[in-house]
């Protein structure tokens, strides 16, 4: 509790009837990097732009190290935002624009050298100081966005989307770059991003948005594996889904076969409910098994229907007979497996334990 | 063949360029009597640039200037809020400001004027105020009446000026900790400068020339540049018109001054752009 930096305390924000963000808590901590995830229209830039403080919620307080900050304006707040579009000062070179939270803190001449100097170092772009923005490279814009919003040293640094304009291999590299330059300043980043990937690769914590709704705030490896809703589940990674009944608090049964599964989460609160109880099954891709023949009693007879090399796995799109959702998604390391053709007839093996159940949807 | 160049240089050589050479011309000749032997010098130049012309001369220049400038100063917090406004609102506000520009000037200056008579609601009312002034055949009057006259027509330039300006720059420059007046110092107008100088123009040069103001609320008592050109030319006492044109082209060389100091403060601007960070704002 101490350590949280800052705190949306049950945020909302309404426009006439409809609701862009309902009731929205958690709490970054100090020296984090923390990333709000979400499909566009989520309402992930919204609550960005309210803890930088260009918006106002409808109701609910932001809190900065316990103090409420809510109307506080964004040049008294202690933290740094790099915008979308870099939105670098296109009259001012490299150089002035980095220095230009320094020299709005009225800091002396030779600190505000030293501090765009580092900065500049920090990512690269020393031997650009005088250059004009305009004449840079879109990676490089972004670096001098990223320089300009540490050097003041924020305690806090807002990311909007920041490398959604770059290709991908440098978008890859940016990835790498600003998780090492956030280990290396200890500074906490709070990183707005709708690419799971990205969000995963750099991230200690991530919080899921959708609709204005907090789905679940947990680490990446939790999110992956204990998703919390069938959202979470969905929107990180590839599902599948494998109806099932579930017999009691940690029991599980596919009908049709008369599998059993273990079940460590669940979605449903009244597991005292009663059972028993329809839902789903959630299986990763790498939770399947293709086999040739039916050996384990954890198997279902399948057809293939795709194979897709992808490199490192080859994945597999099959059908379950009689089977309502059908398709399952099943990838298999490139090498060391069985090949399987589109139309063989094949067997999945599945996982047994460790398993997630959701609810049969009743629909929102 | 950049034969589509064709129709405007022909319109600036018959429109502009002839009636100024002509005028140059005329602006030499010595006495305004067609038959007069052609004597070629700089007497009306001469007279142009002494008493009580020169004075003139200056005060136009100056009320013109000052005019311009409160013009843009009042026109640039307006219009840059109309420019942040939600697309609805913002034409609603850019019609009411365009629309008076659809009444004939002529018609919007005399609604001045009748405000401004002694027995006028306007004065009658700063009368009560404890404010004796005399709006009419003076010169506060005049320049309520050039300012009141152009303010409209720099809207619609700011407007667009304003509208290009990156949102996210301005809110980035306030995120880095600018105040309302440092954004405005050191991201608004230096980005805006070119647009604005161009604005300043627009209204300061035909300012400089205005003779229907001065001529209607001035009662032709208070004299400037562009009402001497005009009784020079078409006054019901002694046209002259080679004093006339003399007049014109001190006009000309007037604006041509301001628009040279004009940009190399701008050039001076971009090249001690770090000195204006010491400005403490």
């Amino acid at each position: 509790m101490n350590s949280a930096l800052l705190a949306a305390d049950c945020i909302s924000v309404r426009m006439g009837e409809r609701v862009i963000l309902n009731e929205v808590s958690l709490e970054v901590r100090e020296g984090e990097f923390f990333s709000l995830l979400g499909p566009s229209g989520c309402g992930k830039t919204t609550l960005l732009r309210i803890i930088a403080g260009f918006s106002q919620p409808s109701s609910g307080r932001l809190m900065w190290q316990g103090k409420d900050v809510t109307r506080l304006s964004p040049q008294h707040r202690d933290l740094n935002l790099v915008f979308q579009n870099y939105a670098l000062f296109p009259h001012l070179n490299v150089f002035e624009n980095v220095a230009f939270g320094l020299r709005m803190q009225k800091q002396s001449e030779p600190v505000v050298q030293t501090r765009v100097r580092e900065a500049l170092a920090l990512v690269r772009m020393e031997s650009h100081a005088l250059r004009r923005v305009t004449e840079l490279s879109g990676g490089q814009q972004q670096r001098i966005a990223l320089a300009r919003a540490i050097a003041p040293r924020p305690r806090m640094v807002l990311l909007d989307e920041p490398l959604g304009a770059l290709d991908l291999q440098l978008r890859k590299d940016m990835q790498w770059e600003l998780k090492s330059l956030q280990r290396q300043l200890g500074m906490t980043f709070l990183y707005v991003t709708h690419d799971q990937e990205e969000a995963f690769a750099m991230s200690d914590r991530i919080a899921i948005l959708s609709g204005g709704n907090i789905e679940q705030v947990s680490t990446p490896e939790i999110l992956y594996s204990r998703p919390s809703t069938r959202f979470v589940a969905q929107f990180i990674g590839t599902a599948n889904f494998i109806p099932v009944d579930k017999m009691s608090a940690h029991k599980a049964r596919h009908l049709s076969s008369g599998l059993e599964f273990d079940i460590c989460t669940s979605d449903e609160r009244d597991s005292a409910g009663n059972f028993p109880l329809k839902g789903e099954l959630l299986f990763r891709p790498e939770q399947l098994c293709l086999r040739k023949t039916a050996s384990a009693a954890t198997c279902l007879p399948v057809t293939i229907q795709m194979r897709q090399f992808l490199g490192a796995v080859v994945r597999y799109h099959v059908e379950i007979p009689g089977s309502k959702p059908g398709l399952l998604t099943i990838d298999h390391s490139s090498v060391g497996h069985d090949t399987f053709a589109p139309g063989e007839s094949a067997y999945v093996e599945l996982a047994t334990a460790n398993l997630c159940f959701f609810k049969e949807q009743s629909r929102r | 063949m950049r034969w589509w160049g064709m129709p405007a240089k022909i319109w600036m050589s018959c429109f502009i360029l002839l009636p100024f050479l002509w005028l140059a011309l005329l602006s030499l000749q010595q006495t305004p009597a067609v038959n007069a032997p052609r004597q070629v010098d700089l007497h009306q130049y001469a007279r142009a640039l002494s008493p009580p012309f020169s004075n003139i001369i200056f005060n136009s220049v100056l009320t013109s200037l000052l005019a311009a400038l409160l013009v843009l100063l009042i026109a640039l917090p307006l219009t840059w809020r109309i420019s942040r406004m939600p697309q609805r609102k913002r034409n609603l506000w850019l019609a009411l400001f365009t629309i008076p520009l659809g009444l004939n000037f002529v018609v919007r200056v005399y609604a001045w004027f009748v405000l401004f008579r002694p027995e006028g609601l306007l004065t009658k009312m700063l009368l009560d105020l404890g404010f004796d002034v005399a709006l009419v055949s003076s010169q506060l009057g005049v320049f309520i009446g050039l300012i009141y006259g152009y303010l409209p027509l720099v809207f619609l330039p700011l407007y667009s000026i304003f509208d290009k300006l990156n949102q996210s720059q301005i809110e980035a420059a306030q995120d880095l900790g600018a105040n309302l007046l440092q954004r405005w110092w050191h991201i608004i107008l230096p980005e805006t400068r070119l647009g604005l100088m161009a604005c300043f123009l627009f209204v300061f040069v035909p300012m400089l020339g205005e003779y229907l103001i001065p001529r209607m609320i001035g009662g032709g008592l208070v004299a400037t540049l562009g009402t001497q050109i005009e009784s020079q030319f078409l006054g019901s006492g002694r046209p002259n018109w080679p004093f006339g044109a003399a007049l014109s082209l001190c006009l000309l060389a007037a604006a041509a001054l301001v628009l040279l100091v004009g940009f190399s403060l701008l050039r001076w601007q971009k090249s001690e752009r770090k000195a204006s960070w010491s400005l403490d704002l």
